[in-house]
């Protein structure tokens, strides 16, 4: 039981990092509002969250 | 359809600040020219429609020269807005309304917000905003971008302006007999043959030819190659012109006609300076001692060492707390938990991991509150005035200190807002020496690292240590660009002009609010990110475990070790239970060795050796490059894993401190190395993006890496030679 649980979390981590990665290669230097850019993705961390300020109104 | 306001202006004249005011948004406010690169949006709630808010990059004209300068304009031609906020700086308002003229020439809408008016009236200046809207010709509202004054006002006269349907014609400057007479001729061509019209306006279109735009020529080369040549022909003799009768060029000619311009409106009774004009303000009265040639760079200096000293000395008690919290957890864990896979991940992989770098966060606040309060009263941009000259010199432009501030400069940064800052860099090869060693900065990711190495083995020394490490940090950056600009990418240096704003009392709320989004998205990163990445390379350095025969091997030793004691009735003696102990240990770390990240970190360790690494700290280097705050996360997931239950229970620090693997010279070594190998994942993309080529993201993992290794290699064995 506890083996399977630990797999189950491990693919979970994995899942997240993998779908992460993705998004933080894919919009590096294309948006975190701190390096200037128009849509935050948290990748430089200066932008409040992964939405980006625009949803805030 | 939404109507759009585009909030337009020189840099540091309180755009964003406004855009922060109108639209509820907490975007980054810096007192330093350049804070936005790109342009940004919002909404902004006007009696209960939505009113679009496109904050554009700071400019001080609309010539195609730099990339703000580009992106302002694409935006203001192609997107048409229904009326430009201009924002004023009202203590510089005769270099502020340049890009007023240019915005009323270009025919747009316009509106104007009178900013700083507070400061503007603390510098003498009184301004008669009724007698300047008249002479411009368009609502001028006095504003204090700061505390929200005039923001209704201002939104309620940019909505009449939107509102107005009749077309805003074109303002007309007389450039003198030479330029007026050719514009007019070059205007009616352009007119007739619909050259770029559909876009923009003819007289405009001549002006900018005029004045050798390079975007506007080469669009009108792809348009009309034929007429394009001829108006490029007319500029040529003009200018021929000129520098014989003048010796002057166009472009200088038009400016000195604006300010002209400008300097007759300012006459008609708008402005008005109480006391001596030419005395010396506040901000300059600092500035004669702060940017002093001599004293300048020594006060620098003071104040960084000031702001490491306020900051491990402040941070030192809620430090030892987190650390103590976090044992206490572990502790409880162990206690509770079932022996079994669960717990250790839970032990060894989240709270020993993801433990180590949250139980920096009272440090990483601290920091950040000191960078905010030099950032916010104007500070950092004395930094980059007095390091631009020591930059010219390694054959960088001054434009590359701000990126290197951001980066970490200071501390506590980023480098990928860093490569991205190296953006305003026009020479191509003054942004690819930029960008490839802004990542040699002590980046907020590199912090905890660094703290963590300090703490263990330089405690007495904490804030020298990181004082010391941030010159060398600048020190190397500087050496490899200056290697970089005589080998790889050679080239000229160009000149920088940069504006000091005035110094500013930093409010509360604004210290408050830089310091904490900061310091939040540091514990988001170590609840997400670095917890994935714990959680991964936990697994990595238990599975596979140990084979069958090694445990049967291990099990055997304890059977024989019980069997030769007498034990009463399950009253272990102490020598037992320790040699007991000992057996475990050995089995922890035989695991740990067999595992996947551990074979990686063995096979490594024959080279990592010459620099003092063990495979331990091998495999955490390696997790490094996914992000820097992991090297700490996984020293802590290693050193748990390889422990017995007893020793867990210690923090991080002091388990290296106690390890045979570690010493003050390796800690310094291993400093070094991260200091200067690849860059984390993410930045190598920035890389590859903004130099437009995968080979630089390449060359900076490579060339990084053997940097750091030479230098952390160097170190140990020269330092082991000197008995250290």
């Amino acid at each position: 039981m506890q083996k399977i649980l630990v797999i189950l979390i491990v693919a979970a981590a994995a899942w997240y990092l993998a779908s992460s990665c993705y998004k933080r290669v894919k919009n590096a230097g294309e948006s975190g509002n701190g390096c200037g850019c128009s849509e935050g993705c948290g990748v430089c961390g200066q932008c409040d969250d992964d939405d980006g300020p625009d949803n805030r109104g | 359809m939404k109507t759009t306001i585009a909030l337009a202006g020189n840099p540091n004249a309180g755009k964003t600040t406004l855009f922060n005011a109108l639209t509820g948004a907490r975007q980054h406010v810096g007192n330093y020219p350049g804070v936005t690169v790109e342009k940004k949006q919002g909404v902004y709630q006007f009696n209960g429609n939505s009113v679009q808010i496109v904050d554009l990059p700071g400019t001080y004209s609309l010539s195609a020269y730099s990339l703000e300068e580009v992106v302002a304009r694409d935006f203001l031609v192609k997107e048409c807005p229904a009326v430009v906020v201009n924002i004023l700086d009202a203590s510089n308002l005769e270099r502020n309304l340049y890009l007023t003229m240019q915005f009323m020439e270009m025919g747009l809408p316009v509106c104007i917000a009178l900013n700083m008016m507070d400061l503007a009236e603390k510098r003498g200046i009184e301004i008669n905003v009724s007698a300047l809207s008249k002479a411009l010709g368009t609502p001028v509202i006095a504003t204090i971008a700061r505390n929200g004054a005039g923001k209704k006002e201002l939104m309620q006269a940019a909505i009449e302006v939107a509102n107005n349907k009749t077309a805003t014609k074109p303002f007309c400057i007389s450039y003198g007999e030479d330029i007026d007479g050719l514009l007019r001729q070059m205007e009616k061509q352009i007119r007739q043959a619909g050259f770029l019209t559909d876009t923009y306006d003819s007289r405009w279109i001549a002006l900018k030819y005029l004045e050798s735009d390079e975007q506007i020529v080469s669009l009108g080369q792809k348009a009309n190659a034929q007429l394009s040549s001829q108006l490029e022909l007319k500029t040529r003799n003009l200018s021929e012109h000129l520098f014989k009768t003048l010796e002057t060029y166009p472009e200088a000619i038009i400016a000195d006609h604006r300010y002209g311009y400008i300097k007759s409106i300012l006459k008609q009774d708008v402005i008005r300076f109480r006391g001596d004009q030419n005395r010396l303000f506040i901000s300059d009265k600092i500035d004669k001692v702060l940017v002093n040639r001599f004293a300048g760079p020594l006060i620098m200096l003071a104040v960084l060492l000031v702001l490491y000293h306020f900051t491990f000395s402040y941070s030192a008690i809620p430090v030892a707390w987190m650390e103590a919290f976090f044992v206490w957890i572990g502790g409880l864990a162990q206690t509770h938990l079932a022996d079994g896979v669960l717990k250790s991940l839970i032990i060894a992989g989240i709270i020993d991991g993801v433990g180590g770098v949250l139980g920096f966060v009272p440090l990483i606040m601290f920091m950040f509150l000191g960078v905010a309060l030099l950032e916010d009263t104007g500070y950092l941009a004395r930094v980059a005035f007095m390091m631009d000259r020591v930059f010219r010199v390694f054959g960088l432009h001054g434009s590359s200190v701000m990126a290197y501030i951001v980066s970490g400069g200071i501390a506590g940064g980023c480098a990928v807002p860093g490569v991205m800052a190296s953006r305003t860099l026009k020479s191509r090869k003054e942004r690819l020496a930029t960008l490839l060693t802004v990542p040699f900065m002590n980046c907020g990711a590199k912090l905890p690292v660094f703290a963590l190495l300090v703490a263990a083995f330089f405690s007495e020394k904490k804030a020298i240590m990181m004082f010391v490490l941030t010159l060398i940090a600048w020190i190397g950056a500087l050496l490899v660009a200056k290697l970089l600009r005589i080998t790889v990418i050679r080239g000229e240096s160009t000149p920088f002009v940069m504006e000091l704003p005035p110094y500013r009392c930093p409010t509360f709320k604004g210290l408050a609010i830089h310091t904490w989004e900061r310091t939040w998205q540091y514990i988001k990163k170590a609840g997400t990110v670095i917890l994935g990445i714990s959680i991964l390379l936990w697994s990595m350095m238990t599975f596979p475990g140990l084979p069958e025969s090694q445990g049967r091997h291990y099990d055997q030793q304890r059977e024989t070790l019980k069997s030769t004691f007498q034990i009463d009735q399950g009253i272990i003696d102490q020598d037992i239970k320790k040699q007991l102990a000992l057996i475990d240990k050995k089995e922890a770390e035989a695991a740990l060795r067999h595992s996947i990240a551990g074979r990686l970190g063995t096979a490594l360790e024959p080279v990592s050796r010459l620099a003092g690494f063990d495979w331990r700290t091998n495999i955490s280097l390696v997790g490094g490059f996914a992000a820097k705050e992991v090297i700490v996360s996984t020293l802590g997931t290693a050193y748990s894993l390889g422990q017995t239950d007893s020793e867990q229970n210690i923090a991080l620090s002091k388990k290296l401190a106690q390890s045979p693997n570690w010493s003050p010279l390796t800690a310094i070594s291993a400093i070094l190395f991260i200091m200067f190998y690849a860059p984390c994942f993410v930045s190598v993309a920035c890389i590859c993006r903004e130099s437009g080529s995968w080979k630089w993201g390449a060359f900076s993992i490579v060339f990084n890496t053997l940097l750091a290794f030479f230098i952390a290699g160097a170190v140990y064995q020269i330092g082991g030679i000197l008995g250290f």
